[in-house]
């Protein structure tokens, strides 16, 4: 069975990284906020969502990221072993768009090495090299799809969740792949619908739909949920 | 409002006191009934704060709260906390 190589973030991460940010340097650069129980930690560790998994079993974290004083969307992707936060905007120009994008680009460069440099044994890491290094993230901007963006406004969104489907195949230089907004969301659309079908047919539900708890939010295990139809994949730790 | 009260000394074992926890870090304390639909707590805290129902996602362990749920449903323990976070929209120029 093919190794997982990603995971990916919800769209609250970036939140708390920035709020963080701001408490770390209101509170001058007191490492004592840099805990490995705060929510940018637990995502780190794999606890804060249902689906994801610890950040030391793969190679590339994607980072969806909404700059709402641009209203705007943008995919940042971490690729651990180049040391890198590749930036994909469908979206370059206007001064203002890149300020907005490049504070949160700057924060997550901030934050994320504070965090990985926690003492391993914190982080219960089974690979050393994502820690103890000293982090200097190089960011790499990939907004070559300008061009199709002028045709088609208001399509970041699905330019974000088509620049993850791409990642998830390993398929990282995306700025060469020729592809138009109207077919993904047509397409984007269709899954949508298909995997309601599923559902209704199957009897599944998502797991917004689920109750009971999977796991706390510091990582112990708490009570499992009812038995949830197989469709719907449900992650468990015991630590 | 009834089934709703903020920071109450009476803790009768039915009930169960949430923290309400908004993005910029400020907490709010709610003490509401384990059977009682989220959704008071949820309108609770937005009149408190001012806020449209409808701009606040409500997160626990990281997933979106329904209104209808319950606290029994949701298995929460005491002092347990929920995120309120606003909603995120994008789509178009800068």
């Amino acid at each position: 069975m093919k190794p997982i190589t990603y995971t990916t973030t919800d769209v609250w991460f970036i939140k708390w990284v920035c709020a963080i940010e701001q408490q770390w340097l209101s509170a001058k650069k007191d490492m004592r906020y840099i805990s490995p129980k705060h929510y940018v930690g637990q995502y780190i560790r794999g606890f804060k969502m249902l689906a994801n998994v610890s950040w030391d079993i793969v190679y590339n974290i994607i980072i969806p990221v909404n700059v709402s004083e641009s209203f705007h969307w943008i995919m940042i992707l971490f690729r651990i072993r180049h040391r890198c936060l590749y930036v994909y905007d469908s979206f370059i120009g206007g001064a203002l768009n890149t300020k907005n994008v490049h504070r949160h680009v700057q924060s997550l460069a901030t934050i994320i090495p504070l965090f990985l440099n926690i003492p391993q044994q914190a982080l219960q890491s089974k690979y050393v090299y994502l820690y103890y290094l000293d982090y200097n993230f190089i960011i790499i901007h990939c907004n070559v799809l300008t061009f199709f963006y002028y045709y088609f406004y208001n399509d970041c969104g699905m330019y974000v969740c088509a620049f993850a489907e791409f990642i998830s195949h390993e398929l990282f230089d995306i700025s060469t792949k020729i592809f138009n907004a109207t077919n993904h969301r047509m397409r984007y659309g269709m899954l949508l619908w298909d995997y309601a079908r599923k559902k209704q047919n199957d009897g599944a539900i998502s797991e917004s739909e689920v109750t009971g708890n999977v796991t706390s939010r510091l990582g112990d295990p708490k009570i499992l949920r009812d038995v949830v139809s197989p469709v719907v994949t449900i992650k468990t730790r015991n630590r | 409002m009834s089934g709703v009260t903020q920071e109450d000394d009476k803790k009768p074992a039915d009930h169960i006191n949430l923290k309400v926890k908004s993005q910029d870090g400020n907490e709010v304390f709610f003490r509401i009934k384990r059977s009682t639909q989220l959704k008071k707590l949820m309108n609770a805290y937005c009149d408190r704060q001012s806020i449209d129902l409808n701009a606040i996602a409500f997160l626990f362990d990281g997933r979106r709260l329904r209104p209808d749920q319950t606290p029994d449903e949701l298995e929460m323990d005491e002092g347990d906390e929920i995120d309120a976070m606003l909603h995120q929209t994008g789509g178009s120029l800068a």
